[in-house]
């Protein structure tokens, strides 16, 4: 039997699929209730060793800390805390891999990150301590190395924060340390953005079915997150 | 519920269900790997359309040309663009329904396809939100095509395993078909044994069956051997093997009364000429080795398979009866047996040329033994007197003369035509004296005064010309209408010529087949002389007569010195046993002795004993104890009467 839409995948490959689209169920249910710090710190010493533990409590104390304050507090120390406990690196140099999305546990655990690594942990790390993730958007920007005179240019993330919809984002960069509206930062042309919005059904906060089969970065990173203990 | 049939229906059900099962589930399955595959679509388009309009202005022709652009060249059915307040800027729709596919089938397996969204921006401001949703029109076309192959693919499998269970049921079947038979065939006593199927089950309960047949054929095998030698010993002389005495008294006693018999023929009488001196010449031995050669000698001139009845009486006397002989005839097999006998001196067996003489004399229905046997007395008298070896005929007048010289084949063959023939009936009741049928006896209508004519009077002249089974089938006819008016049974003879013709068996059932619903009160009787092709011939009409519900039985049974026939392998549901051994049964052990066998016999294949010539209340005392079934003759008659 074939069926013409799409190249057919085996029946097994399907029941994966599909039983991957669970695991996420499972998975975006969980989040909500928060990160399972201990079985985090196992998974951390077992992979990267004691060395980052630290790192990994100072975390955990941040986001239960800034539970409570509001919206720009929690933008500031996030951003905060990662642009300046991790080091940014090529994923060449941290992972031998051209690309590659490392969860938060393992840019904690590799104290290093490219600008994905990064936009990801914050994302993650926002959305844990209540910001809407209709305010954020990761945001794939064209940015000028060395100002925005600069004939240089290179692909970048960040992260990009709309109080409102209509408002002006702020940006959430590696680069710089503080967090800057977007008119503020002539060096980034904005190309394309999105969240987990993008990737579940529209209006409802599961995903759909086989949502993210397609962006495997996506459901990549999720699954890894899930199996480190972000449950 | 047969147990093929259930074990046929078990492997189709089992089939069907997990045909039915298979396909559901691969339908289902099929239907959500579409709905995945229209998602990822509509995932796919949202975020390049969202991609694309984000590189673009953002005023209302730009947006709708963009729009447009992937709806009209896609496969959407919905592509909406709304700002950051949820206002529908363009929005395109397509309902267009699944062509070639039922609707029932949509209804049936929906295609839910979820919507997907992609954010669109204008540089670092929110611009709205790009929903898609794929069309599923051709998912819908793709999983009906799939289905019809796989419902077809899914048939044609179910045919083929349907094909299969059967050949393999048939192949089961036939030997089981071959026991069941052979199980039924003990039930009515039918012994037969069969091929040893493959099948390892099957061919043990083969084996053990076949075993137990052949032990019951065995021990049936036996008891008709002792039947024989019982038979044998109260009806023979022992030295010549001719019947003894009492036999031909009572072979005698039918031939004078009988309705089926010839009602006239011959007696005659032969006696060794003074036998005591022969037996002081000759000492002992070789007297009986004369006597043995005399028995010969008659039985080579009456030869055999004819009614002719031959009987050692005492000492030096035999007796022949001729029934249905004529003068002629009779008086020329005499002298040719007188010349016969002659020879014995000549080749040293008797010790003087006298031999023996021969008084003869003819018979008519009705007439006594005594005065028969004083008649060729008589005329033994006169053949001494005439000289050595002669032979003498003592004529009589006989009362009624108007049948001679009559054109007796015409006759009969005009009374077939014009139907002049009747029935007269004799009652066989059970041993308690219930009814259990009227046996039917032919009568032909004179054509001119009206009298009936026996059976006894035309059957010898029908059997010459050849129209016994034309008689017997008329018979059957009388019996019909017969039962068509009254109630009861009858039994109708059949003669064993008849049933020797296939044409006769035909035209018996075509009659049978016209009157299915009187069969069940037909009882048919045949007198066989035990030849193995009467025999033969009577298993077959077996087979096909009993299967419609009539009973076959054998009259005169025992009458005629050939082996006791195998019962068990005829099919036959009753013996008429015959008068010569009943006559005085209460007083003679030899007979009771062959009777008690009989029935012992007859019970253990299934087969009712009836008894013929039933005279007095003392022989049907003594015919109950031996365990005969049921009883016919003049004391029947009478008591009806």
């Amino acid at each position: 039997m074939s069926f013409d839409i799409k190249p057919s995948g085996l029946l097994a490959n399907r029941l994966l699929k599909a039983g991957s689209a669970i695991v996420l169920i499972l998975l975006t249910v969980s989040l909500a209730f928060g990160f399972d710090f201990d079985r985090l710190q196992k998974t951390l010493i077992q992979k990267f060793g004691a060395s980052n533990v630290r790192l990994l409590q100072d975390w955990k104390t941040l986001l239960n800390d800034t539970k409570t304050v509001p919206e720009p507090d929690k933008l500031k120390q996030i951003n905060e805390f990662f642009n300046r406990k991790i080091t940014f690196s090529d994923d060449q140099v941290v992972w031998g891999k051209a690309d590659y999305w490392a969860t938060p546990l393992e840019i904690i655990g590799k104290d290093a990150g490219d600008c994905e690594d990064f936009v990801i942990a914050k994302y993650f790390s926002l959305k844990e301590i209540g910001v809407p993730i209709q305010k954020l958007r990761l945001t794939y920007v064209r940015a000028k190395i060395g100002g925005p005179s600069s004939t240089i240019t290179q692909a970048h993330m960040v992260l990009a924060y709309y109080a409102t919809p209509e408002s002006e984002p702020l940006v959430l960069d590696n680069l710089i340390s503080d967090i800057r509206p977007a008119s503020r930062r002539p060096d980034l042309a904005p190309i394309f953005s999105f969240n987990s919005d993008g990737i579940w059904a529209a209006g409802s906060t599961a995903p759909a079915s086989n949502s993210v089969d397609r962006l495997s970065r996506w459901k990549d990173l999720l699954l890894r997150m899930q199996a480190e203990g972000f449950d | 519920m047969s147990l093929f049939r259930q074990i046929w229906l078990t492997v189709m059900l089992s089939a069907l269900i997990a045909f039915a099962g298979s396909f559901v589930v691969s339908i289902v399955t099929a239907k959500g790997y579409l709905e995945q595959q229209l998602f990822t679509q509509s995932t796919d388009s949202a975020a390049s359309l969202a991609l694309s309009m984000s590189q673009q202005k953002k005023d209302l022709a730009t947006s709708e040309l963009m729009v447009s652009a992937l709806f009209d060249n896609g496969h959407f059915s919905l592509i909406r663009y709304t700002d950051t307040k949820g206002k529908v800027i363009v929005e395109r729709i397509n309902t267009t329904p699944p062509d070639k596919v039922p609707e029932w089938f949509v209804s049936l397996f929906p295609i839910v396809t979820s919507p997907a969204t992609a954010q669109v921006s204008d540089g670092w401001m929110q611009a709205g939100t790009v929903t898609i949703v794929a069309h599923t029109r051709f998912a819908y076309q793709s999983l009906w095509e799939g289905s019809i192959k796989l419902f077809a693919w899914i048939l044609a499998a179910g045919c083929f395993s349907g094909i299969l269970g059967s050949v393999v049921i048939r192949r089961i079947r036939k030997p089981m078909a071959s026991v069941v038979d052979q199980a039924n065939g003990i039930c009515e006593y039918r012994f037969v044994t069969i091929d040893e199927p493959k099948t390892p089950e099957l061919r043990s309960l083969a084996k053990a069956m076949n075993a137990m047949v052949l032990r019951v054929k065995a021990m049936l095998q036996e008891q008709a051997a002792r039947i024989q030698q019982l038979r044998n010993e109260v009806s023979q002389d022992a030295l010549t093997s001719l019947a003894n005495k009492n036999h031909f008294d009572n072979r005698l006693i039918s031939a004078l009364n009988d309705d089926d018999v010839p009602d006239s023929g011959m007696l005659l009488l032969v006696r060794l000429f003074d036998l005591a001196t022969t037996n002081q010449q000759l000492g002992r031995t070789k007297t009986d080795e004369l006597i043995k050669r005399v028995g010969q000698k008659i039985q080579s001139a009456t030869g055999a398979g004819n009614n002719y009845i031959t009987a050692r009486l005492t000492g030096p006397d035999f007796a022949i009866l001729l029934p249905g002989t004529t003068e002629q005839e009779g008086m020329a097999l005499a002298s040719q047996l007188i010349k016969s006998l002659e020879e014995l001196y000549r080749q040293g067996f008797a010790p003087q040329s006298n031999v023996a003489h021969l008084g003869a004399t003819i018979y008519a229905h009705e007439q006594t033994p005594e005065s028969l046997w004083a008649r060729t007395e008589t005329a033994l008298a006169k053949a001494k007197d005439i000289g050595e070896n002669s032979a003498f005929l003592e004529k009589v007048a006989i009362a009624d003369s108007s049948e001679a010289g009559k054109d007796w084949v015409k006759d009969i063959l005009d009374g077939l035509k014009t139907h002049r023939f009747a029935t007269a009936s004799f009652p066989v009741v059970d041993i308690e004296g219930h009814a259990l049928h009227q046996e039917l006896m032919l009568r032909l209508k004179d054509k001119d005064t009206s009298q009936l004519w026996a059976a006894g009077t035309f059957m010898p002249h029908a059997s010459r010309a050849g129209l016994i089974p034309q008689l017997d089938l008329e018979t059957v006819r009388l019996g019909i209408s017969m039962l068509e008016q009254q109630h009861g049974a009858v039994a109708i003879n059949i003669a064993a010529e008849s049933i020797l013709q296939p044409d006769f068996c035909d035209q018996l059932l075509v009659l049978l087949n016209q009157n299915a619903r009187l069969v069940k009160q037909l009882w048919f009787e045949v007198n066989t002389l035990g030849y193995q092709s009467e025999l033969q011939a009577l298993a077959n009409l077996s087979s096909k007569i009993r299967p419609l519900g009539c009973k076959l039985g054998i009259e005169h049974f025992g009458r005629h010195f050939n082996s006791i026939p195998m019962l068990h392998e005829i099919g036959l549901d009753y013996l008429k046993v015959d008068g010569s051994f009943i006559r005085n049964i209460d007083q003679h052990a030899g007979n009771q002795n062959l009777l008690k066998a009989i029935c012992v016999i007859a019970k253990s294949v299934g087969i009712a004993t009836i008894a013929e010539r039933v005279e007095t209340q003392s022989e049907w005392l003594m015919l109950k104890s031996l365990g005969m079934d049921g009883l016919t003759g003049p004391i029947v008659t009478t008591r009806q009467s």
